[in-house]
């Protein structure tokens, strides 16, 4: 069976991918990706159950 | 051959032993890549003998599926927690960058992280594959599958911006923080002795997800997750989606009989609660369902 790519169809995933890819470039230019990298190398308290 | 004749010679194929075994193959090559994910995922392995965490720079990438960033595997970082570490009430940022990783794999995949990528799913994947009652079809399941909703928006959002630094999901509800948890217990003396009643608790909502999860197909993605309900609003506009060919359909139910979500995909292909495991597409006679791209000759979102 043909199958066939119609961007129109698409157009919603690839707006947002879009937004998506703008939001992650922000963020780490406003150091976002350096506060989560902060939080994630050090053990989380409340996520192993201490609080 | 008519429609009704059709219907019952392909569904007479659809569950001949050929296309059982083809479906198993299937089923066991997910279950391999949902393995290989959840190991790339947890590469950190001697963390899980010294009990020390991950600390390298791969930690700032937030990892598509459920994996806390304090299991000492971890190489990644968690994006439930993450998102609420921004919104504490006492430091509060907009999280681009965390919003931004979500959106994007969202309206790329939708819910194939849920099928292939996430560790959570993996592990509820192989609790339901032992041998034990089952029963995947009950009265209030459609009720308990808003929960998750109300899981995103009071435990993930709400809470965490009226009580600074609580990421209240994280710390009352999140299996993977307890599995983290008794890892870090077993492995690291230090920290063991500050266990108390949260991690008691934590350890009884683990207990009873494990055990629903023998009993019931994925109870934590079915009525808990935040992040399957967050990634479930994506799955109508994904990139890659159900496509559903309704001029090849037969209506034999063939497709909703194999799917353990309880869906039917001939009537709600993108359905929000579709987790991408593939196994209607494996069971249609018809081949009138695909997960890909490209439409077939019709595509009916909904
Ligand atoms: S619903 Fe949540 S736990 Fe389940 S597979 Fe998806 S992300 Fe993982
Ligand atoms: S989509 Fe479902 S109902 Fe339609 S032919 Fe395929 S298996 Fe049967
Ligand atoms: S609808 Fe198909 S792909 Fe989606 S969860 Fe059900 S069986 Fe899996």
């Amino acid at each position: 069976m043909k199958k066939h790519f119609h961007i129109k169809n698409n157009l919603p995933a690839v707006i947002l991918i879009v937004i998506g890819i703008a939001l992650i470039v922000f963020g780490i230019s406003s150091g976002q990706a350096t506060s989560v990298l902060n939080k994630a190398r050090k053990i989380c308290m409340e996520c192993i159950g201490i609080g | 051959m008519d429609k009704t004749g059709k219907k019952s010679a392909q569904l007479e194929n659809a569950h001949s032993s050929g296309a059982d075994s083809a479906r198993k193959h299937c089923g066991g090559v997910r279950l391999g890549i949902q393995a290989v994910a959840a190991l790339i995922q947890n590469a950190n392995f001697k963390g899980f003998f010294t009990g020390k965490i991950y600390t390298g720079k791969t930690k700032q990438v937030c990892v598509p599926g459920l994996n806390c960033y304090s299991c000492p595997g971890a190489v990644g970082a968690c994006p439930v927690g993450s998102l609420q570490n921004f919104l504490s009430g006492l430091t509060f940022r907009f999280p681009y960058y965390v919003l931004g990783i979500l959106i994007f794999i969202g309206a790329l995949c939708g819910r194939i992280v849920c099928g292939f990528l996430c560790p959570f799913g993996f592990i509820q994947d192989l609790l339901y594959l032992i041998p034990f009652y089952k029963k995947n079809q009950f009265k209030v399941d459609k009720y308990l599958r808003y929960l998750k909703y109300a899981v995103l928006l009071i435990l993930v959002i709400l809470l965490p911006l009226s009580m600074p630094l609580t990421p209240a999901f994280c710390k009352y509800v999140c299996p993977s923080g307890t599995i983290a948890g008794g890892i870090t217990y077993v492995t690291n003396p230090i920290i063991r002795s500050q266990f108390g009643w949260l991690f008691n608790w934590k350890l009884i909502v683990l207990g009873i997800i494990i055990v629903s999860g023998l009993i019931v197909y994925r109870p934590f993605c079915k009525y808990l997750c935040p992040l399957g309900s967050f990634y479930g609003f994506f799955n109508r506009f994904a990139l890659i989606r159900m496509r559903f060919d309704e001029s090849s359909c037969v209506h034999c139910g063939a497709c909703a009989k194999a799917c353990k979500m309880n869906i039917d995909p001939s009537k709600k292909p993108n359905s929000m609660e579709c987790i991408r495991c593939g196994d209607c597409v494996r069971a249609c006679p018809e081949k009138a369902l695909h997960i890909g791209v490209r439409d077939q000759k019709t595509d009916t979102p909904s």
